[in-house]
């Protein structure tokens, strides 16, 4: 375990140095992205006294390692800097982004952790439905996130005219009870939900199989049978609760692509979460927001992974006592 | 037993991370519906709402924290005033009922019993504050300069209403520029030691004829409510929603937005509905090609560049990428629907045979930079084939705008076709940045940035010349004339320019206007006001 | 293996198809050669998009950018983790940890955030998106490789052969290679079927190389067309690009697959 955690800290460091340093060695810094598309272009432009005030102010004109030693006595403050492009507090903006990425990631992850492991059961129990399941879902697991939403969006949501087409919730919309609210968010939910399940959904179909199969070959389980236990009291009893740790760990391995998979779900359905906000920071290449987002999804996924590896390592432990 | 534990824990985090997205974006709901059902009652206005197409962050709409682009300082606009304004002809009273100007001093007197959005009246010592506040912090949108730059030498409090600003030396944009810097309320900023990261409410108590009383960052909506204590005019609707929606056309056709940007390809579908008015952005947008003369010098010989103009189909830009939106581009810069249009300027048609002559035998090989937007890497594709067709070499390298920008600033190119709006802005004001040699780097936008390794006196005594010229007419003239010049000399080769069309519902609300100077009807808010 | 030859066979099919649409298909895949927005007929197979460029001709272009950028990306994958895996493996001790913090670091990273931020910053080519999936996919070949490794330098004829004063590489050849080289071969197969879907979906973000007709970015221009909801361009516009990609990353899972089932039973 002690290993472990170096092993995290270790690539914690890595990767805070690496995303501290590519976006300052990207071509073009926040002031001098000037031209823009029709509609958008500014009609008073910077003068270059003006940018040099701004890099100043940002402290984008001190040396790399003045910078990369202010930012990490920031960071441990827990000040995660201040947006160039949307002249707000980093932490605000990821605080009003990270419940949407939230929301729609754990429902995806929680949905398909329920779906994989129901489909797992039931192919346990029906061996004819099993092959046909096996092969479709090993084949939607292949499937990128994105053209999944895609096709969802265009043969579902512009079809009928009750699924919004994007958006977290309606703009300016009049809420008669909090019930009227929340209907409004699962509505907007809904299809991004659905296009992450399905992808991720095999990925926990496989997992849930693979650990039902090892624990029915157990030892214990054949004494059980043998004792001439109900199959039904077998399967909830003994396989069920014995199979789950490695299904839970896959929840938290899951973290990292689902990560990837909800920012460009996000994408497709103009979603107001991280993804969205990643694309534009480094469009305008605002610096601090980039390593914000980053930072958090490091974290996110680092510290899932942690869990795994704790589940992992307590079922081990157990399992080497009841064996 | 554990196991089971572990899984209702699990739902749990799911649940009230849920929830916590829930909560904090559902705070705001309740407060604009609220103000929804309040109104009704007074109709003085126009309309009661006007809808746009929102979705995008612009920032907030204060002075140092909007979004440094035309729709996030539009909103700023809306919500703070300036001294002066612009229509269709010219300057417009604005916060200031009359202005005087001679030499270099300009004399404002504002509106009496204009007040701030918190009720606080608004006088020539919110005036004086703002030009010493924005001279120490320059805000995002800046019309007055920054450190030695700053234009304003000083100024004096005549009276409640009447100021008089001392500018260090006048010239023909001097009134644009004190016109259009917005008025800060004392007594919110003089208390303020850092306002870039002063993100508290006061910051939106404005001085413009609307109110900001919604905004959300993350889904891109605004809500603006018109300020009943503006005194100058009355605004056209009660409220002006900017609202997120997925595909803008099926919003404008379902009713959800009141205006919208018309695609090229559906032009003919529209045109022919007599309920929908337009707003047309005349060849705003324009496309150029700059010639890194630094790196190329070959191309200072004239003739060759007379060769590049003869080997373009630029007819085939127009009507490809374009689809037919726009016009061949002038070869004096300015674009053929301006004002200042100069129809004497040399006109360069196609004609590959020739430019084959004028190029000769020599056989460039050079690389186009372009960014990697749809239009920029056809008109690129385009370019490519017309001179290869004439026995040049062209490799095409295409990156994202910003590194586009960075090349371009930076002079790593041989050609490179830059993109840019405001083509159409009276007066043309970017030829200073573009063709003068002593003004051509100040500006390190790509946009208004001209041809490397190039100079001409006489260009930029021209281009230099017409800001001092204070007589519109006569600097008509001078703009005129820098026209011609530039199509005989051709600095830079111009290769399109794209016009569009903003719809709108003509029996619904038919106030949207373009301003002499700028194009925008979205962005205009004289497009607010009811005239 | 009847499998195999019937999933390869529909593989070649659809290259010798697309093959044909490149080189004797007579529109060009990067020009206008018609209206804007023609729906498909005769001249057109699959219609026009909304710079009149034939859609068909895009596509077949865009297959051979797809399948390169897999082939290349899975061939840096199986060299980087074929070398780091056996090397790690064998060599045991200061290596293998090296190795293996490596591998957990790359493993561990969020793949998309960082390839976003990589790829704006190293430049939209199609070169540099085949490194940056390669720096990806190779972690997860390394590990397998690796424990393989391990186990094989335990089995008893590679530590008689060692004691004989066997070189790494002789070792490698004569004893490991049958037993690596397949393992090898099939996880780099599904390294392009992986890479293929990565390169579109950053495509899509719009952070691969641009002047490709690639799939992901022609999904991307599609998407958003404004309109593109209320008129049926999409049926023709859209739909090639994403049952293309759809066909080709399924068609290399199930060869991948079939290999893999292939090799187990033959063991």
């Amino acid at each position: 375990m002690k290993k472990k955690i170096l092993l995290l800290l270790c690539s914690f460091a890595v990767i805070y140095l690496v995303n501290f340093t590519i976006p300052r060695l990207m071509p073009g810094d926040p002031f001098d992205y000037q031209s823009a598309a029709a509609g958008e272009e500014s009609s008073t432009e910077m003068t270059e006294e003006l940018k040099e005030y701004l890099r100043a102010y940002y402290g984008l004109d001190k040396p790399f390692f003045t910078q990369l030693w202010e930012n990490i006595k920031a960071n441990l403050r827990g000040d995660l800097g201040y947006s160039i492009h949307y002249k707000q507090a980093v932490s605000a903006l990821l605080l009003e982004r990270l419940p949407w990425t939230a929301l729609i990631m754990f429902s995806a992850l929680g949905l398909s952790l329920i779906l994989g492991t129901s489909l797992a059961l039931l192919g346990l129990r029906r061996k004819k439905l099993e092959g046909g399941l096996y092969a479709l879902l090993s084949l939607l697991g292949e499937l990128p996130h994105f053209l999944v939403g895609i096709l969802l969006l265009f043969l579902v949501a512009a079809r009928v005219d009750w699924l919004p087409l994007s958006g977290a919730v309606t703009a300016f919309g009049i809420y008669y009870s909090e019930w009227d609210w929340i209907e409004d968010v699962l509505l907007h939910a809904l299809l991004p939900v659905a296009a992450m399940t399905l992808v991720t959904a095999p990925g926990f179909y496989f997992t849930a199989r693979a650990s039902f199969l090892s624990i029915l070959e157990r030892p214990y389980i054949l004494a059980a049978k043998a004792k001439g236990l109900k199959e039904g009291r077998i399967r909830r009893h003994y396989v069920f609760r014995n199979a789950l740790p490695p299904i839970v760990a896959r929840f938290f391995l899951s973290v990292g692509g689902a990560i990837g998979g909800t920012m460009l779900v996000e994408n497709v359905f103009a979603y107001p979460g991280l993804g969205t906000v990643m694309r534009e920071a480094v469009k305008y290449r605002d610096y601090p927001l980039i390593q914000g987002v980053f930072l958090l999804s490091t974290l996110l996924v680092l510290l899932s992974l942690f869990a795994a590896d704790i589940i992992n390592a307590v079922s081990d432990r157990r399992r080497g006592g009841s064996l | 037993m554990k196991k089971r534990k572990l899984f209702s824990l699990l739902l749990i985090i799911c649940l009230a991370l849920s929830l916590l997205g829930g909560c904090r974006s559902h705070v705001n709901a309740p407060a604009v519906t609220g103000e929804e059902s309040a109104s009704t009652a007074d109709s003085a206005y126009t309309v009661e709402t006007l809808k746009l197409a929102g979705g995008t962050d612009w920032g907030t709409p204060s002075p140092y924290l909007h979004v440094s682009r035309g729709p996030g300082q539009a909103k700023m606009r809306l919500v703070f005033a300036s001294l002066l304004e612009k229509d269709e002809r010219g300057d417009l009273p604005w916060l200031a009922e009359s202005w005087s100007f001679e030499g270099n001093e300009y004399t404002f007197t504002l509106f009496e019993g204009q007040s701030f959005h918190d009720g606080e009246p608004l006088t020539t010592e919110d005036v004086a504050f703002t030009i010493d506040y924005f001279r120490e912090y320059p805000p995002v949108t800046n019309s007055l300069g920054v450190g030695d730059g700053f234009i304003i030498e000083n100024y004096r409090i005549v009276d409640e209403y009447t100021i008089t600003i001392t500018v260090k030396k006048a010239n023909a944009d001097t009134l644009s520029n004190l016109g259009s810097f917005v008025i800060l309320p004392k007594h919110i900023w003089e208390k303020v030691a850092d306002p870039y990261t002063y993100n508290v409410p006061d910051c939106l108590v404005g001085s413009g004829a609307y109110m900001c009383t919604g905004y959300e960052g993350a889904t891109g909506s605004y809500e603006f409510t018109a300020y009943a204590g503006w005194v100058n005019g009355q605004q056209a609707a009660e409220r002006i929603l900017f609202v997120p929606v997925s595909d803008e056309l099926l919003a404008f056709e379902n009713g959800e937005i009141d205006i919208a940007s018309m695609p090229a390809d559906l032009k003919d579908k529209y045109m022919n509905d007599p309920d929908i008015g337009f707003v047309e952005k005349a060849d705003d947008m324009g496309y150029k090609m700059l010639i890194n003369f630094e790196r190329l010098p070959e191309f200072l010989d004239l003739p060759l560049r007379q060769g590049i103009y003869a080997a373009l189909d630029r007819q085939s830009i127009v009507d490809n990428v374009f689809r037919g939106m726009g016009s061949v581009g002038s070869a004096g810069y300015v674009p053929v629907s301006s004002l200042f249009y100069n129809e004497n300027v040399i006109k360069y048609e196609y004609d590959p045979d020739a430019a084959k002559e004028l190029l000769g035998e020599k056989g460039f090989g050079i690389s186009l930079l372009t960014d990697d937007s749809a239009d920029g890497i056809s008109i690129a594709e385009i370019v490519k084939i017309n001179l290869e067709a004439v026995g040049m070499k062209v490799t095409v390298v295409a990156v994202d705008s910003a590194g586009r920008d960075d090349r371009v600033n930076k002079g790593d190119y041989d050609f490179a076709i830059v993109g840019n709006g405001g083509w159409g802005n009276n007066p043309p004001s970017y030829m200073r940045t573009l063709f003068s040699d002593s003004s051509k780097y100040l500006s390190t936008s790509p946009a208004s940035m001209g041809p490397r390794g190039y100079s001409n006196e006489e260009l930029t005594a021209l281009a230099e010349g017409q800001l001092k010229e204070t007589d519109f007419e006569k600097r008509k003239e001078m703009f005129k004339e820098l026209e011609l010049l530039v199509s005989q000399e051709i600095p830079l080769i111009v290769l399109a320019n794209q016009s569009s069309y903003s719809m709108y519902r003509q029996d619904y609300y038919d106030g949207w206007m373009k301003t002499y100077a700028y194009q925008q009807a979205e962005q205009n808010r004289l497009s607010y006001m009811a005239r | 293996m009847k499998r195999i030859y019937a999933i390869a066979f529909a593989l070649v099919l659809l290259v010798l198809l697309f093959a044909w649409g490149l080189l004797f298909y007579p529109m060009d895949s990067r020009l206008p050669s018609g209206g804007s927005l023609e729906a498909p007929s005769a001249e057109h197979w699959l219609g026009t998009d909304n710079l009149g460029i034939d859609i068909f001709a895009q596509i077949s272009s865009g297959f051979f950018h797809s399948l390169s950028i897999g082939l290349a990306t899975a061939l840096a994958a199986f060299l980087i983790g074929g070398v780091l895996g056996v090397a790690a493996g064998y060599a045991g001790g200061r290596t293998d940890m090296l190795v293996e913090f490596l591998i957990n670091l790359f493993l561990s990273v969020p793949q998309l955030p960082i390839m976003i931020v990589a790829g704006a910053f190293f430049g939209q080519s199609s070169l540099n998106i085949i490194c940056i999936i390669a720096a990806f996919s190779w972690a997860p070949i390394a590990k397998q490789v690796r424990a393989r490794t391990m186990s094989l330098r335990k089995s008893g004829y590679l530590v008689l052969a060692r004691s004989y004063g066997g070189g790494l590489w002789y070792l490698f050849k004569t004893h490991m290679s049958r037993d690596i080289l397949p393992l090898l071969a099939i996880s780099s197969l599904a390294v392009t079927g992986r890479a293929i879907v990565q390169e579109s979906s950053l495509a899509f973000l719009g952070l691969s190389d641009p002047l490709a007709k690639s799939w992901g970015l022609m999904i991307a221009r599609c998407t958003a067309f404004k309109g593109i909801y209320f008129t049926n361009f999409w049926t023709w516009w859209l739909l090639p690009p994403v049952l293309s990609l759809v066909l080709s990353t399924l068609l290399l899972r199930l060869l991948t697959r079939a290999l893999e089932s292939y090799w187990l039973e033959k063991e």
